[in-house]
């Protein structure tokens, strides 16, 4: 009897048991599609459009280990020249939005990391880099773009939703600006 | 009378001609009898100081150490040891760093100047690239020059040429040699030890985050033969005998140098594999 009744007890511990694991399945599974959210972005304390303050915004990115959506929406305007033409994060993003950079009506929280598809999106965008066939049929998508900018050694190896670091954005814009202006050079040439 | 006005006429003449442009003088002729560099008493050191021959763009900053206050880059600014510059978007620094080096600060950089001192007969400059591009020319002045720059993976040391060297985080450390670079006159000594020489036309980086061993095998642009698979390759890192027979199976001559490898580069791309390896 006191078998019984200890195997009853069991039972119901055992079916709650495997619905926590289930339960903790679907929470990982989940935790492990959502993107990390930054305490802040690095654009909060340097959100100045002078050089100064573009230079130390510059500086303090490096140190970080992800860009968050605001920061990276920051630099590509300064990059493309639209640095303090948007007055809060709203208007960078609809800014972003008119020049092709993400669909419209797309809504990014401004402390999440950002994807390196969409930044590989507006670079591409910015260049005018038209891609190869399929880029050209299908129009500029992150995951063309990004194939793109790593065949062209501007960026490592990396899928369209991971996120970039700050020296990493950094070294993108930089080799950016040297083909927009015509003296860049691909980097992998001479090193194969 | 007549040698009166002859007289007047002379010394008018310049009165009517008005004051002289400034800009239309003949430039001046540089000073033959300026003795060059001489070298200190031994043991006797002299710091020396940088100063801005030129800035483009509108975003280049420096400041004399890490407690001031940034400021804008301008022509003649005087930078002592320690100082630090960075430069923005569209913008470059050109300086002349002590009596010997010239070096240009690409954009998008940031670097500092730890070290720019005569030490007796030894012109030593010391450079650290943060992150960025930046050529530099080490003249040769009838000192000895020990001019070396430091990025985060890689040091490179340089005898008295010109060179491009960058850093960042998707190409990791890159140095290219110019025409004019003679045999070794650069040297790169990576954080793991290897020691490579360059020569015209030649180049070397690390790709981060990939093993240094590529960048060694990219350097002297080896034929690949065999497949060496990752773990292989960490190995070889960390056994500078396996590195040695590496490249010996692959034809090269190469040494251990201290910490680690030293070998000749090629002379020319696809031309060869490399020749004996020389002292720097």
């Amino acid at each position: 009897m006191g078998s019984e009744s200890s195997f009853e007890t069991r039972a119901p511990a055992a079916a709650g048991g495997g619905l926590r694991i289930a339960c903790l399945v679907v929470v990982a599974i989940s935790a492990a599609c959502a993107r990390t959210t930054m305490k802040g972005s690095v654009v909060d304390a340097y959100a100045g459009a002078d050089a100064t303050s573009e230079l130390d915004f510059r500086d303090e990115l490096t140190r970080q280990r992800a860009v968050t959506n605001h920061d990276a929406l920051h630099a590509l305007l300064f990059f493309a020249g639209k640095g303090g033409q948007a007055a809060d994060y709203k208007a960078k993003l609809r800014l972003a939005q008119e020049r092709g950079w993400m669909s419209s009506g797309t809504d990014l929280p401004p402390n999440e990391t950002a994807e390196v598809g969409w930044i590989a999106r507006a670079v591409c965008k910015e260049l005018g880099i038209d891609g190869g066939l399929t880029m050209r049929v299908t129009g500029v998508s992150g995951r063309y773009a990004l194939r793109e900018l790593i065949d062209r050694g501007l960026l490592p190896d990396m899928t369209t939703r991971q996120a970039i670091s700050g020296l990493q954005l950094i070294a993108l814009l930089s080799e950016a600006e040297d083909l927009r202006a015509g003296s860049g050079e691909d980097p992998k040439k001479g090193f194969k | 009378m007549r040698t009166a006005l002859f007289l007047l006429a002379i010394l008018g003449l310049p009165l009517a001609a008005g004051p002289q442009d400034p800009a239309a003088a003949p430039p001046a002729k540089p000073d033959a009898k300026t003795p060059p560099p001489q070298p200190l008493p031994e043991g006797q050191k002299k710091v020396l100081q940088a100063v801005i021959i030129e800035v483009t763009g509108t975003a280049s900053q420096w400041r004399g150490k890490a407690q001031d206050k940034w400021q804008p880059a301008k022509v003649n600014d005087l930078l002592n040891v320690g100082a630090e510059i960075r430069t923005g978007r569209e913008s470059t620094v050109t300086l002349r760093v002590g009596l010997n080096a010239t070096m240009l600060v690409d954009r998008q950089s940031r670097i500092a100047i730890p070290d720019v001192v005569q030490d007796g007969k030894v012109l030593r400059t010391r450079l650290a690239l943060a992150f960025g591009q930046t050529d530099l020319k080490v003249d040769r002045i009838g000192l000895e020059n020990d001019a070396e720059v430091a990025t985060p993976t890689a040091t490179l040391a340089v005898k008295g040429t010109a060179m491009r060297i960058s850093w960042d985080a998707v190409n990791g450390f890159q140095a290219k040699g110019v025409p004019r670079n003679k045999l070794r006159a650069i040297e790169v000594r990576y954080l793991n030890g290897i020691v490579v020489y360059l020569t015209a036309d030649e180049a070397t980086r690390d790709p981060t985050p990939l093993p240094a061993l590529r960048a060694y095998r990219k350097t002297f642009y080896l034929p690949i033969t065999g497949d060496l698979s990752p773990e292989d390759e960490d190995t070889a890192v960390d056994n500078p005998d396996l590195l040695v027979d590496f490249f010996r199976d692959l034809g090269l001559d190469v040494e251990h140098a201290g910490r680690g490898v030293q070998g000749g580069g090629r002379t020319g791309q696809g031309k060869g594999l490399a020749g004996p390896p020389g002292k720097p």
